[in-house]
């Protein structure tokens, strides 16, 4: 005679069964709904900021779109007479 | 003394009687002035004030000191029969000079078409009006004679003495300053030294700013006569004027007549000069006191 010893799965009662297998429906329903995007119909206005996005990211603007940076003042080494130093520029 | 960059070049600003706190105070003010005056007359930002003039199809109304610098560049071109020529800035960009310089930014392979320069007295100016009307053709550039301008601006926001130095162009108010003239054949090195009090200098030098252009080097200091980059036998001219302004506009001027023709116009003018000449020769013009290195 053979004794089968049942896998813990095996054990559970059918309405265990049920519940399990609801639950894991649910969890890839929510995941494949966040990944898809909702069905919300789209309206008029967020039609139109689709179309047309308020900001755009640039990775790298021309270097004329470019916000100055702040030059700071510093002071320069101490020297005994400032002197001129006339060069074209 | 204090430091900054704008317009492309280091800005020194010194007022050595004044204590620690006061002069950079002044270098704060003197920062602020050059910002705001390049965020305006910039011909590199689309934003600007210049940039929507050199844009703008039809008259437009200017501002007060838009107005003030379209005169006084006009005034100058006139008295200078031309030489000076503020509306170049079509030309630069058709030689490649199209954005702000780095040294290779702006070399590339293909040949520069020749362009016809328009002319700062082309403009029809309606000074009760303010309103400018521009040619298609005249694109102003106020380059080396806005930094004039700003750096004698600068000198005046103090009694003190003072010296504000923007890459060259420099004003001293009192006595006591010394101006190094740089060796346009090696930046490392000094030509020579002048002793100067109240006054302004300039230099031109094409050793600088240069580019390549097809097979043709290609520099900033344009002659209007033919739209092309200056070539006479001056290298470097270096000019002593009561204004910076003045200064920036007559070493331009040297550097784009030649040697002979500089001289005589700078001796008109009662003005001092240094020249370098192709193949390293100095020449002095009027009252200057060169001391070699």
């Amino acid at each position: 005679m053979t004794t089968e010893r049942r896998q813990p799965w095996l054990r559970m009662t059918p309405l265990e069964l049920r519940s399990y297998l609801v639950a894991l429906l649910a969890a890839v329903y929510t995941i494949a709904w966040r990944a898809i995007g909702g069905t919300t119909p789209v309206t008029e206005s967020t039609a139109a900021v689709k179309r047309e996005p308020r900001t755009v990211w640039v990775d790298s603007p021309a270097r004329v779109f470019q916000p100055a940076p702040a030059q700071p003042v510093v002071r320069a080494p101490i020297q005994r007479a400032p002197r001129v130093r006339t060069r074209s520029s | 003394m204090w430091t900054f960059r704008a317009m492309n070049t280091n800005i020194a600003v010194a007022a050595p009687e004044l204590d620690e706190d006061s002069e950079r105070a002044l270098a704060l003010r003197v920062e602020r002035l050059f910002a705001r005056t390049e965020e305006r007359f910039s011909r590199f930002s689309p934003t600007s004030e210049l940039a929507e003039l050199n844009r703008t199809e039809g008259p437009i109304v200017v501002s007060d000191e838009m107005l003030s610098l379209l005169v006084r560049a006009r005034a100058h071109a006139t008295e200078t029969g031309g030489i000076f020529e503020p509306a170049v800035g079509g030309t630069l960009p058709v030689l490649g000079y199209d954005r702000s310089f780095a040294p290779g930014a702006l070399d590339r392979e293909d040949d520069a078409l020749a362009s016809a320069p328009g002319s700062i007295r082309m403009l029809e100016i309606d000074e009760e009006r303010r309103r400018v009307t521009r040619p298609p053709c005249v694109q102003i550039d106020f380059g080396g004679f806005l930094k004039g301008l700003t750096v004698d601006r600068a000198a005046s926001l103090t009694t003190a003495r003072v010296m504000v130095d923007a890459g060259g162009d420099a004003v001293v108010h009192g006595a006591g300053w010394e101006v190094d003239i740089e060796d346009p054949h090696d930046a490392a090195r000094t030509l020579g030294t002048v002793s100067v009090r109240d006054q302004a200098v300039a230099t031109s030098a094409a050793n600088r700013r240069h580019w390549r252009r097809g097979t043709q080097v290609m520099h900033h200091l344009i002659d209007p006569r033919t739209g092309a980059p200056a070539q006479t036998d001056v290298v470097q001219a270096t000019v002593f004027a009561p204004t910076a302004e003045r200064a920036d506009v007559m070493a331009k001027v040297a550097f784009v007549l030649g040697a002979d023709a500089a001289a005589r116009a700078l001796e008109q003018r009662r003005l001092a000069a240094v020249l370098v000449l192709r193949g390293g020769a100095i020449r002095t013009v009027g009252a200057v006191e060169l001391r070699h290195a």
